[in-house]
């Protein structure tokens, strides 16, 4: 399976995401600091826009500026979807990060699963982890990962 | 991690509870507290190296470690006990079979026997959620107290805590 294999942040330990390409729909120049982890941006006619996701602040990774937008395909946000539709709108969810290192394939039996601990509601949108030597990369599932931002961003 | 760091614990021999009803102990500490963990659950002991932290866990969860490739979560005793965190010294690793996850330790003492009698039964309020239920039970080494921890009760917790 190909991915983006994306740096979540400057610590002093690598992590990098890895997001399905096949998710995504494009990717952008972003620039910007993140002034939270979940971002929504109103439309031109005041409804729903586009809702931008830090991952650097999410995973603890460190902030900084974020270089690049990672546009997923709407079906990759069922939640964010139905919420937009409501309100007579759909917006991209873009994934914000520092640095896109770079695009490659891994195959199944490269990426451990995550301990039986972990595997729990908590941590469902990791997919699998890979060890090399720049690190950890972390295997998203982007829908679940915006889903569950969502849900931590929501009021209690 | 060097490889040549770990400390191969278990023999073939020792993977059951003894025959007579007692169990064989790995003694260690955290902050100057004796702990007990049955050796038969224990991988291996290795040098703290790297954590790299995930989001949504419990602060005594700091995150996954690299061991030979494969993830394994960490878990710190000494904030999971409201004890304060444990310096990054050492990790006590599961075998895989069992789960695949670490502790954070200071020190190891010594391995030993216990025999069923010797071991003084700690009381657990049923439903509870209190730091001591992650305490089996205690016994004696040297004339200090030491707490057995519940290894199952413990990855229990963490697995809820983890989950929610």
């Amino acid at each position: 399976m190909r991915f983006f294999v994306c740096a979540a942040g400057t610590v002093d330990r690598a992590v990098y995401l890895g997001i399905p390409v096949e998710a995504v729909e494009a990717l952008m120049v972003y620039g910007g600091e993140a002034r939270g982890a979940v971002l929504r941006e109103r439309g031109a006619d005041g409804s729903g826009g586009d809702t931008y996701f830090s991952l650097p602040r999410f995973f603890h990774a460190g902030e900084g500026i974020l270089r690049y937008g990672i546009i997923l395909k709407n079906r990759d946000s069922r939640a964010a979807h139905d919420s937009a539709a409501a309100r007579g709108s759909v917006g991209r969810n873009i994934l914000l990060v520092p640095v896109v290192e770079r695009e490659a394939d891994f195959s199944d039996g490269e990426i451990h699963r995550l301990p039986g601990i972990l595997a729990g509601a908590g941590a469902v949108f990791i997919t699998g982890i890979r060890f090399d030597d720049g690190g950890m990369t972390l295997f998203i599932d982007p829908l679940l990962l915006v889903e569950t931002m969502l849900k931590q961003e929501a009021p209690v | 991690m060097r490889e040549s760091d770990d400390r191969s614990l278990m023999g073939e021999g020792s993977s059951s509870p003894d025959a007579r009803g007692g169990e064989n102990y790995l003694i260690f500490t955290i902050s100057d507290i004796l702990y007990g963990f049955p050796s038969r659950l224990i991988g291996e002991v290795a040098i703290f190296d790297a954590v790299y932290p995930l989001p949504l866990l419990p602060e005594y969860m700091p995150g996954i470690i690299n061991r030979y490739s494969t993830p394994y979560a960490l878990i710190d005793v000494g904030l999971l006990l409201g004890r304060g965190a444990t310096l990054r010294s050492k990790v006590l690793v599961l075998k895989e079979a069992v789960e695949r996850a670490a502790f954070l330790i200071d020190d190891v003492l010594d391995m030993v026997d216990v025999a069923e009698g010797e071991l003084l039964r700690v009381e657990q309020e049923a439903g509870g959620a209190d730091r001591a239920d992650v305490i089996a039970a205690s016994f004696s080494w040297n004339k200090q107290d030491v707490l057995a921890l519940d290894v199952g009760r413990i990855l229990e917790r963490a697995a809820r805590e983890a989950g929610s």
